[in-house]
Order: structure tokens, then sequence, then C-alpha cells
């Protein structure tokens, strides 16, 4: 192909980083940082590069270098680059570097500012830049996402009129007002909204701290027509109410309405004008157990309702039974995040009934009703197509459903009959309410629909229908008092887990509790000595068992069960030893990320990461660490490093 | 279905059409030429490079056709490599450089994603001299012109 004499030459000549096309294509994995130390490297990565550095230009925080150059210029620690400096007499070197960074600047703006689609400005410690940049900015910024609004954004907000599709502001009213007048300005708001109103194109708008009076109002309702994405937090909204001659919002697809307004009535107008209104995220503006919001999202048409299908209701603070009743209200979802809010029973109940076959995702961490509440199993035995699953613990007792004898655990017999007792099972509000604070099954006296709809189901072990799972995150909680439940229940956790062949996270927590089944209190803290103390006097664990793979899983964790038993109290419990099990989830093979910041006193052993690190061959992350013994952990990292480069352990030492 | 490629260094390769087709200029290649079992030329690609590409696309043979990702913001995603792909892409950097060249001729996208990928993440967290000095790059810049990029582009660096 070539001759030797001009091998050189060819060899150079065909480098990929010479061909344009592809330096461009390495150069959008970059990230801004990287692009800096390229553009640097020779004229024509200079050439190339640059315009790629400058579509996405983001002004975040103070670079050292300016300032190591700035104080290498004179004794004087003060200075900076910004036009109202007024040292010339002794630092006239410091003007003289100042001019050249500001021709600097200019020249290279006026060069790149055809390349800028997007510009996130969060501080500016050196406003020269944006002193440079605004004037030439005109009509070429597609996303503009900052931290305050002052007069450069509006400037820059007119200039780009015609271009702007994507608005953040995070703090629209920066002022700090006295304690009773306005939040701002009416003369203010209606300029910052006459701004807005200017930009033709605009579909996405995300405010905080927002003002809409009633003079702003007709400007919002047309920009609200031409929205698909609509948020607002905090700020003064005088009325969400849409006037009845306006035309429905037809593109508003995704609604979030943060601490917005204190009339659910009004909120909910604004919703039943969005008729194509996929998701929504509410919270209200303040905490009272008595928002009616939610009870009026009910009275919605069925066919309004059936639209949403992703919701955020996460912090509510409504009673269950409340929340279930929205639930049951028609929503189709697919998505339902309810993070710390009062997801309980009957809203679980709800999910079995109505989402069986739609929800996809499902978010109920903090929520402190479902804390070792049976009815997780319940959800992920029924709802077939869940991808994402997040929770907080899952009782090992559960796992085996014949620890679920009425005798044991419930004062009457409310699942071995079909025809149980009164309906007015969603009528027993009072000890719904009186029962944040009692043992688990309280609230589930009452016989839940989908206990009666499951009928037969319930006969027999859990089986979890969501074999698509892909992504998991829940802590399996086993109680030391009942060593049996654990050791039927610790298997059955294994062949739920192995059946997840699509899993990509998991996030695997495991903690002891030491008292029959409690609720935790709501700040999630679960009582007894159990804590993740960990005593290094301990003696190195119990010695690995070795025929793993066909001992019989109960037989491995009795065995080291009992030996930990003996070696101290409670609180130096390690966790369970994984191995056996472990074995089990060798058809994880897509599995990216493993989780375990959450088991208490982790107990992993070399040859278990070794295992797995193998098997597993998706494996891209470990976070957290995997012993509590400092030299099996210092093993491990060490075998991650060498054996397999792969992968990353991230662990806060 | 086979058909033959011929290497510049006129080594005969036969592969799987379905695999050949991985490569869309082999693919319009077929398709202009029809029925014909006349061997392919690729004058660009040397044996060595081609039997890895030819791997590349055996191993890749099923995988659905690429959508055209988002243009936007694909920035942070080059620690997405498969492992197949990462032990696959553990060549000498020249190999490394011919890979991707013959994948741009070729016009097979995701191998030239995961090479271009592969040395985003070579580049990740160097200063230009080490850049430089990776790639056997000279530079041709004057102190001065290199001083004023720097300050012209502070504002972008990190930390």
């Amino acid at each position: 192909m070539a001759t030797t004499d001009n091998d050189d030459d060819d060899h150079m000549r065909q480098t990929p980083t010479q061909l344009p096309e592809i330096l461009l294509l390495i150069g959008r994995h970059l990230s801004q940082g990287d692009l800096t130390s390229c553009i640097r490297v020779s004229h024509s990565w200079h050439y190339y590069l640059e315009p790629l550095l400058w579509s996405h230009v983001s002004i975040q925080r103070p670079t050292s270098s300016s300032s190591s150059s700035s104080s290498s210029l004179s004794s004087n620690n003060s200075i900076s680059f910004s036009n109202d400096n007024n040292d010339n007499n002794d630092n006239n070197r410091n003007g003289f570097f100042r001019n050249i960074n500001q021709s600097a600047y200019e020249a290279s703006i006026i060069k790149n500012v055809r390349h800028l689609h997007s510009l996130t400005i969060e501080f500016v410690q050196n406003p020269t830049l944006l002193h440079q940049l605004v004037p030439v900015l005109h009509n070429r910024l597609s996303a503009l996402i900052t931290e305050d609004y002052n007069p450069t954004i509006r400037q820059i907000l007119l200039q780009n009129a015609q271009s702007i599709q994507s608005f953040t502001c995070r703090n629209v009213n920066t002022r700090q007002r006295q304690q009773y007048s306005l939040p701002q300005p009416s003369h203010e708001a209606t300029e910052f909204w006459k701004s807005l109103s200017s930009l033709m194109f605009l579909t996405e708008l995300t405010l905080s701290n927002a003002c809409i009076y009633s003079a702003n109002l007709t400007v919002f309702w047309k920009m609200c027509g031409r929205l698909k994405v609509l948020s607002l937090e905090s700020g003064f909204v005088c009325d969400l109410s849409p006037s009845s001659y306006l035309e429905p919002f037809k593109t508003l697809r995704r609604v979030h309405l943060h601490r917005v307004s204190e009339y659910p009535q009004r909120e909910l107008d604004f919703i039943r004008f969005c008729p194509n209104l996929e998701h929504l995220a509410w919270r209200p503006l303040q905490l009272t157990p008595l928002n009616q919001f939610m009870f009026h999202l009910v009275t919605l048409e069925p066919d309004r309702l059936a639209r949403i299908t992703s919701v955020d209701f996460s912090y509510i603070d409504l009673f269950d039974k409340q929340l279930a009743t929205v639930l049951s209200s028609g929503l189709r979802l697919v998505r339902l995040i309810a993070v710390h809010s009062p997801f309980g029973d009957f809203c679980a109940d709800q999910v079995v009934c109505s989402m069986a076959e739609t929800l996809e995702e499902l978010d109920v961490r903090e929520c402190h009703l479902l804390v070792q509440n049976p009815m997780v199993q319940l959800m992920l035995v029924v709802c077939r197509r869940l991808k994402v699953f997040r929770a907080d613990e899952i009782s090992v007792d559960d796992m085996n459903k014949n620890t679920w004898s009425p005798a044991a655990r419930f004062s009457r017999p409310a699942f071995s009959s079909s025809s149980s007792s009164s309906p007015s099972g969603y009528g027993c509000g009072s000890s719904t309410v009186a029962g944040y604070t009692a043992t688990v099954p309280a609230p589930t006296l009452a016989p839940l629909l989908s206990m009666r709809m499951l009928g037969k189901l319930m006969q027999g072990d859990w089986q979890w229908g969501c074999v698509e799972l892909e992504e998991l995150d829940v802590t399996f909680v086993g109680s030391i008092a009942q060593k049996h439940l654990l050791l039927n229940g610790l298997p059955l956790v294994y062949s739920q887990l192995a059946q997840l062949t699509e899993l990509r996270r998991l996030g695997f927590g495991w903690k002891y509790h030491n008292e029959e089944r409690r609720l935790s209190s709501s700040t999630g803290v679960t009582f007894g000595s159990v804590d993740s103390v960990v005593d290094l006097a301990l003696p190195r664990g119990s010695p690995p068992s070795s025929a793993s793979s066909t001992a019989s899983s109960s037989s491995s964790s009795s065995s080291s069960y009992s030996s930990k038993a003996s070696v101290g109290s409670e609180t130096q419990q390690k966790s369970p030893h994984f191995r056996a099990g472990l074995r089990r989830l060798w058809k994880l093979t897509q599995l990216r990320v493993f989780d375990v910041e959450k088991i208490q006193n982790p107990n992993f052993s070399v040859s278990d990461v070794k295992w797995f690190g193998k098997r597993w061959e998706g494996l891209r992350r470990i976070q957290g660490r995997l012993s509590m013994d400092p030299g099996t952990e210092l093993a491990i990292q060490d075998l991650v490093q060498k054996d397999f480069t792969h992968i990353t352990h991230h662990h806060n030492n | 279905m086979t058909v033959i490629l011929v290497s510049s260094d006129n080594q005969d390769f036969k592969v799987d059409k379905e695999v050949a087709e991985r490569s869309i200029l082999i693919k319009n290649m077929l398709e202009d030429v029809g029925e014909s079992d006349s061997p392919i030329p690729l004058p660009n690609v040397t044996a060595a490079v081609l039997t890895k590409v030819i791997e590349y696309c055996e191993h890749h043979r099923n995988d659905p056709v690429q959508v055209p990702e988002e243009t936007d913001d694909p920035r942070k995603r080059s620690n997405d490599i498969e492992e197949w792909d990462m032990k696959f892409m553990q060549v000498d950097q020249e190999m490394l450089f011919e890979i991707i060249l013959a994948a741009n001729y070729l016009d097979i996208k995701p191998l030239l994603d995961v090479g271009c990928k592969t040395v985003a993440n070579i580049i990740k967290g160097k200063t230009p001299e080490e850049i430089r000095k990776a790639f056997n790059i000279v530079n041709d810049f004057t102190p001065e012109e290199e001083a004023q990029i720097k300050k012209e582009n502070e504002w972008a660096e990190d930390r």
C-alpha cells in the first residue's frame, strides 16, 4: 500500500484524528473540560473542535486558572477582571492584561457565537465573558438555563426570541422582600411576562418563584397554548383557573405544579384544560391533611384522567385511603412516583386492582406505611410490566406465604374465608388514621379487594410476576429472633431474584431486626440495637462454605448463621453469607450496577466477588463496601482493580 | 449465501452475506452488483484489520439496526461500552486507528461509535501535552497562540 519512503507521511495522513468527521465524532463524547484541552493540541484540532465546544456553553463556576493567573499578576489579591475595577496606577500591568483578556474574549466570541445552541448560566464570577457575548448573541440559542433573572437575561431572551425553545429560570424573583409586601412588584412581573411572550417558539418553560398577577394572566394563558412542558414551583399565581373563552391547551404534555396554589379547584380546572396531559407532578402549597386537590381530582372526567399516564405524588400529606381514592378514579398509570407519601395498604390495593397491566415504574420509598408490608410483595406478584421498582423494606418472613397464618398475626381470620367481613373495609377510617404506628397488620384487617380477587393465588408461595424488571432497589429485612423464618425465606428471596434476567440495576439491601415485625417510625430507623457498628475485634468471619453450589442453601446459611450467632451480640451480626444464594443469580448477565450500600455489615468474600465479576458479564459498577472486615475489603478492591478493569468500585472509605 | 471480500493485500475472506451487510458500503455494493458471485475488493483495508472488522460484525450480526440517537448531548456517554466490545478494542493504538478508519470507510456505524468512544476515553482527563504524546501529534502552535487560546477558553475549563 505505502512505499517505505513515504510510510511516515501516509501514516500521519491517515490517522483518524486528522479526519474532521472522525474528530468530531470523538469530540461528541467529551465533556466541556476535556474539549478545552483538545483545542490546544494543534491547529487542526482547534479548528474542528472549537465549534463543538461552543455549541453547549455552560458558565458554571469560577475557574481556578483565572484566579491563579490574576494573583500572579500583582500582590493585590483583589484583582478581578470586571469592568469596574478602578485600580489603574500601580496596576498598569493588570490593566494591560485586562485588555488582552477582553480582546481575547471578543475575538473568540465573535468567531464562535454562531455555534451556540444552548447556554447555561449558573454562577458568573467574571462578567466580561457575558458582557462580550450578549451583544452578538442574536437568534442563536435554542435553550437557556439560568439561576436568576436580571437585565442581562432579559436582553438575551429578547435577542433570541425567534429561536429559544426552552427556558429555565431557577429563581425569577431574587430580591428579598419585606414580610408583608408582594413577592414581586407587579410592574416587574408584567415586564417579565412580556419578555417571555415574545418567545414565539417556546415549548418548555420551567420557573421557580415566579409571580403571575391578574394583569399577567392573559399573557400566561397565551403561552400555555403553545407550551409542551410547564413547570411552576413556588411563587405566586393569582388564579390558575383558565378563562372559559380560551381554547384548551392541547399541546401541554407535562405539568409540574409544586407548591403553587391554595385553591385546588382552580388547579383542577387548569388540568381539565389540558386534554393531552401525560405526566402530572403536584405538591401542595401547605402540608395540610385536608388539601382538597386530591379529592377533586377524581371529579375529572374519566377519559380526561385516562390519558394521564404518569404522576408524581411525592411528599403529599393525605391519608392512605384518600390517596387510594384518587388512584381508583380511573388513572391508567404507567408511572407512579410516590416517595415519602402516605402510600399504604389501600393504595397498594389500588395498584394491584387497576394498574397491574399498565404500571411500569413504581417508586414508593420513604412511605412509612409500606415498610415491611406484605402488600409490597403483592404488587410485585401482580404487576407484570414493571420495569423499575423502588421501595424500602421487604420482610423476608413474608416471602414464605405460609407465615401469614392468621392465628399468628391477625386477631381475626381475614384471609382464609372468601366471604370476609363487612364491606366496610374502606370505611375503617379511624383505624387507618390511628394505625400509623400500630403493628403492620392492623390496617389490613379489612379484607382488601385485591386479596379477594386473588383468592386462590394466596395459597402457596409468592411468585413475582415482574420478570421484565430492569431496576430494583429494595432492602430485605430478616428477623434474628425467628431464625426458621429466615432460613425458609432467604432461599425464596434468591429464587425470586434469579428470574429477573433483564435486571440492569440491583440495589440490594439487608437489615436485621430483632423484634417481632413492627413498623419503623417514619424516619426509617428500626428498633433495637441493630446499628451498623463495626467491631473490628471480631474474629475474621466464619470459614467459607466450600461446596457452595451443591449444598442446599438452607444448610449453608444455617451453618453460617449459627456460627455468627455464637460470635457476638446482635449489633455485630454480619449479613448472612450470601454465597449460596448468590450463585443462583448466575443468569443476571445484564446487570450493570450492583449497589450494596444498604446492606448492614456486608459480608462478601473475595471469592464471591471473583464469582460475580466473572459471571455477571455486564457488570460495570459496584457501589458500596462489600465487607466490613478491612482486610477483606482491601483484598476485594485489589481484585477488582487488577482482574476486573471494566468494573469500577465506588465505596465511601 | 456467502460473499468474498478481498483485502488490499489480496487476501480473500469468505463471510456470510448477513454479516457483510453490517457494512452499509458493502450492502450497497451488493445491491448494485446483483446476483454476481465476484469478490468485492476493499483496497483501503488490510487483511489484519479486515479480520478484526469481520470478527466484530460476526459477533454483532443479530443486533438490531441502530436508530439515530439524539444529537443533543451524547457527551457523557462514553462509559457504556459492552464488555465484549471493550475487550475487542484492547489493541494497540495503531490497530485501533486502523479499525476506526476501516469502520468509516465501510460505513459500519456501531463499530465507528465504539472506536470513537474508546479514543474519547483515552483523551479524558489529559492535558494537551499528554494528548499530543498519546497520539503522536506535532504541536504547531506558538507559545503565544497557545496562551491566547487558553485565556479565551478559561470559562470552559473544569476546575
